[in-house]
């Protein structure tokens, strides 16, 4: 009886250990993998390939495109004159690209204007970073790149690999940018 | 077929209940489909259900915004964009013109913006290019939604107008509404935008504005200047009045102007809002000399003349050339008068109209201060006060024609001397209170412009420009205090002179007639003749000693001073009794017409016995209506003949009402205000002009009421239908 007893207890502990440490495993797995699913839903279009493929003219009238971009940190701002919330932000971007401007960081102003309002625009806010203008083609670039309402501002992060690391639809908080690109700098 | 029937029967079934429900709900005709966004859905609306014969519709873009979010005006200001609207694929459509309702002013970051929030209706006039024919519209509409972040909303909207009777939708009101909150145009509406004047201070450019309020005192007032080509200003600062009735802005420009240049020369549109009123006013902006000091001081001191003007020219009215002549004739007696005395004389005159009209001037102050509505002659108003003056200026008429003359005890005499003659420094002065006391119901060329911007000024103006009244008002004998010897001129006493006393008695009874004319709208025309009649026997009573010899002589003064006494008492009486004359308060809306509620079918029946009816359709949100209102219909001379002449009908539109709706557009018209009169002599109505004049109301109701043939009325006619 006592044999038996014995046999009969060990059995079922070793198997409740084997199950308990294959659904453990299983827990933790799964756990990890929804939480990278839910991070890509999150992030859809990781790459910045439209970008890459892009051409705005700038406020003189010449076209650009943004391959020179490859390989470092980009601040993509799309904008507009008549966006109000865009007002304010302007003059944190010029102090962003000014601080950063040496370190491999560029700041990109994508303008959904048209070019006279935005050269008042530059020369009222002395705005010093590169900027170029369009029209929906500017609309549609934000939205490929992330923008699902298509509303501005919108601020994309790009980093060196080329990878979106970060968006910003509508008002972004002083220092934010910053907390981001900073990590990047070093890697 | 078996198997159709059924299908057949459920077909049918379901097309006449869908005819049916067509048929109880025309009023989708009137607006399209929705189209909706995350943050704001839009369509379109019509006030009418079928394009009729109109050569132009009735339509609106109706707006309605997420929580928070807004859209933008026809200048955004420093940020936004307007909203676009595309009618390509549109068919019959000939033109369409899109308005703005006053937008509300949006400070964020000191940026300004204007635009809506919540709920918006672009109203639209669609011209069609075939009348009668159905209107297809088909609408890319751009609009710009902002919030924290902006949004470019792209929306297609459609709207079919079919062919028939153009009967008023359910959106009527609701575009009408919005309507009534588009800026007016030109200087007829309640608020008056004066010039824009450009300065430059310090290297900063400004633009100043006066405005004046017709119907109340400012409650907010805000104003919008579009300059060409783009400017932008900072949000104005705003002064007052003391009254409030008129405001200056002072804007300061916010954007680059070209080294050397001004705003001076450039066209400017400026757009007033306060509350519920808006005015827009097209002008080019002149040089001024500062922001508000230099221009006031130019404007004061061009008010200062037109006052000074005025009160000399005042000396011509009616009203106040017997005073005139008064003295006159006191100068015609004492011809040989030295001139040191002559000249003290006419001094005192002078004194006592500009002392008076000072006195005058601190009454209306105090009135103001009080927060009471002021105008030039309002003691006119008071029936008790007008019964006064007639018996005091039948008294001079009965001096002049020698009834009697005022004896005052020689120690007085002496230095008072009497009114009539016009010795002594009293007896002059009263002369000279007694002239403004006579000028103020009088007006002349100058006048009304001087004291309109004086009442609608503060104290400091008001003392300016009653001043200069008194010293216009009293030049001529400040003339003849200088040059005294212009007495020596006039020929010897004589029988000539008893003439001329004769004629000036004449003119005096004259002003007393008139006086008496402007009692019957107040204690009504038997109250009138009676006082008419009692001062009538004083004259008489005072005549009793040359037409009755034997008479005691006291008998007739006191019967005189009897008679006189009870014809300024009686309209006290009269003016308890009289229910019109609740209406007299001073200045104030008399508000006084007992309205009955708008009943289309009762026009026809009040007609056929031979009654005037006058409708009103109105609505609290209708800026026009209530200045019709404040400036027309209840004035007294309307109100009094709306009260007495005809039987007002008000039809109140400010919740949407179908029969209203129905009746407006028996007119051809899909919004208000509307005034009609209907009368035996005009059964089909008068249709009104939408800004009312007294004189548009008064002689249609004579018209409607068969007592004049005019027709040279400057309204249209357009009804359709006979009611």
């Amino acid at each position: 009886m006592h044999t038996h007893f014995e046999l009969k207890s060990r059995l079922p502990r070793r198997l409740l250990a084997g199950v308990a440490t294959i659904m453990l495993l299983t827990a933790a797995l799964s756990f990890s993998g929804l939480r990278d699913a839910r991070a890509e839903e999150a992030k859809p279009a990781a790459s910045a390939d439209a970008l890459w493929t892009a051409t705005f003219k700038d406020t003189s009238g010449t076209p650009k495109t943004f391959e020179g971009l490859k390989g470092k940190i980009a601040v993509v701002y799309f904008w507009a004159t008549w966006c109000e919330p865009c007002q304010k932000e302007a003059p944190q971007l010029k102090a962003l690209h000014d601080k950063y401007r040496d370190k491999n960081v560029e700041v990109l102003g994508i303008a959904m204007d048209n070019a006279d309002k935005v050269k008042d625009f530059v020369a009222k806010h002395q705005l010093t970073f590169p900027i170029v203008y369009g029209g929906r083609e500017a609309i549609e670039l934000s939205k490929n790149l992330g923008n699902s309402l298509g509303g501005i501002p919108f601020l994309v992060v790009i980093g060196k690999d080329g990878k979106i690391v970060e968006r910003i639809t509508g008002e972004t908080k002083d220092g934010r940018v910053e907390g981001i690109i900073t990590p990047l700098l070093g890697g | 077929m078996h198997r159709r029937t059924p299908q057949f029967l459920f077909a049918a079934a379901a097309a006449l209940a869908l005819q049916a429900i067509s048929g109880g709900s025309q009023v989708l005709a009137a607006s399209g489909e929705w189209q909706k966004t995350e943050f704001v859905e839009a369509r379109l609306v019509s006030a009418v259900d079928g394009t009729g014969q109109l050569a132009e519709l009735p339509l609106g873009v109706e707006v309605r915004l997420k929580d928070q979010w807004k859209t933008y005006w026809r200048s955004p200001g420093d940020a936004g964009l307007p909203p676009v609207l595309d009618w390509t694929g549109s068919g019959n459509l000939k033109s369409a013109t899109l308005a703005y309702p006053a937008p509300h002013r949006f400070t964020l970051f000191n940026h300004q913006t204007f635009g809506y929030k919540d709920q918006v209706v672009f109203p639209i006039r669609a011209a069609v290019t075939e009348p009668g024919r159905a209107l297809d519209l088909k609408a890319k509409f751009d609009i710009l939604v902002c919030e924290a972040i902006c949004v470019p909303q792209n929306l297609d909207l459609t709207l079919r107008i079919p062919e028939g009777a153009a009967n008023p939708g359910v959106e009527a009101q609701l575009i009408n509404r919005f309507e009534s909150q588009v800026p007016v145009a030109g200087s007829s509406n309640a608020i008056e935008i004066g010039d824009a004047r450009a300065s430059e201070i310090n290297g900063k450019h400004y633009l100043e504005v006066t405005a004046l309020s017709k119907a109340g005192a400012f409650a907010a007032p805000d104003i919008i200047a579009e300059v060409e080509p783009a400017a932008a200003f900072a949000a104005p600062e705003v002064s007052l009045s003391e009254s409030g009735y008129r405001a200056t802005f002072k804007l300061v420009l916010t954007s680059e102007l070209p080294p050397g240049t001004s705003l001076a020369g450039r066209g400017v549109t400026l757009t007033l809002i306060d509350g519920a009123h808006a005015s827009e006013h097209a002008t080019k902006i002149v040089a001024g000399t500062g922001p508000g000091l230099g221009s006031s001081l130019a404007l004061n001191a061009a008010m200062f003349v037109f006052a000074l003007l005025g009160g000399l020219i005042l000396n011509l009215m009616p009203c106040v050339l017997p005073v005139l002549s008064l003295k006159l004739m006191s100068l015609v007696e004492h011809g040989d008068a030295p001139p040191a005395r002559v000249r003290v004389n006419f001094l005192a005159t002078a004194a006592g109209i500009v002392f008076s009209l000072m006195l005058i001037a601190a009454a209306l102050i105090a009135l103001k201060s009080a927060g009471l509505s002021v105008g030039w002659g309002i003691q006119f108003q008071q029936p008790v006060f007008i019964a006064a003056i007639a018996v005091i200026v039948a008294l001079f008429a009965c001096n002049m024609w020698g009834f009697f003359e005022i004896i005052l005890p020689p120690s007085l005499s002496n230095f008072a001397g009497t009114a009539g003659t016009g010795d002594g420094i009293i007896g002059n002065f009263v002369i000279g209170a007694f002239a403004t006391l006579l000028a103020t119901p009088c007006s002349a060329p100058f006048v009304g412009t001087a004291v309109g911007f004086a009442l609608a000024g503060g104290t400091a103006q008001i003392l300016m420009i009653f001043f200069a009244l008194g010293v216009g008002l009293a030049l001529p004998y400040l003339a003849i205090a200088a040059y005294p010897a212009v007495a020596r001129f006039i020929p010897r006493p004589g029988m000539w002179m008893v003439r001329l006393r004769q004629v000036l008695g004449l003119a005096l009874a004259g002003t007393a007639v008139w006086l008496l004319s402007i009692l019957p709208a107040q204690i009504g025309w038997n109250g009138t003749l009676a006082v008419a009649g009692l001062i009538g026997a004083m004259v008489f009573a005072l005549a009793s000693d040359r037409l009755m010899p034997n008479l005691p002589q006291f008998a007739g003064r006191a019967a005189a001073l009897v008679l006189g006494l009870a014809a300024l008492g009686l309209p006290l009486v009269m003016k308890g009794s009289n229910p019109t004359s609740a209406a007299t308060v001073a200045g104030k809306e008399t508000g006084s017409i007992a309205w009955t509620t708008f009943d289309r079918d009762q026009i026809k029946s009040l007609v056929s016995q031979g009654k005037t009816v006058f409708v009103d359709v109105t609505a609290d949100w209708c800026v026009v209506c209530q200045s019709n209102k404040k400036l027309v219909i209840n004035t007294k001379i309307v109100s009094d003949r709306i009260g007495t002449a005809a039987i007002p009908m008000r039809a109140d539109w400010t919740s949407p009402d179908a029969k209203i709706s129905a009746f407006l557009a028996t007119f051809g018209r899909y919004g208000i205000p509307l005034n009609v009169v209907y009368g035996p002599g005009a059964p089909a109505g008068i249709l009104l002009p939408e800004l009312l004049t007294q004189d548009a109301v008064l002689k249609a109701l004579d018209k409607a009421s068969g007592k004049s043939t005019s027709s040279a009325l400057p309204v249209e006619n357009r009804q359709r239908d006979g009611t």
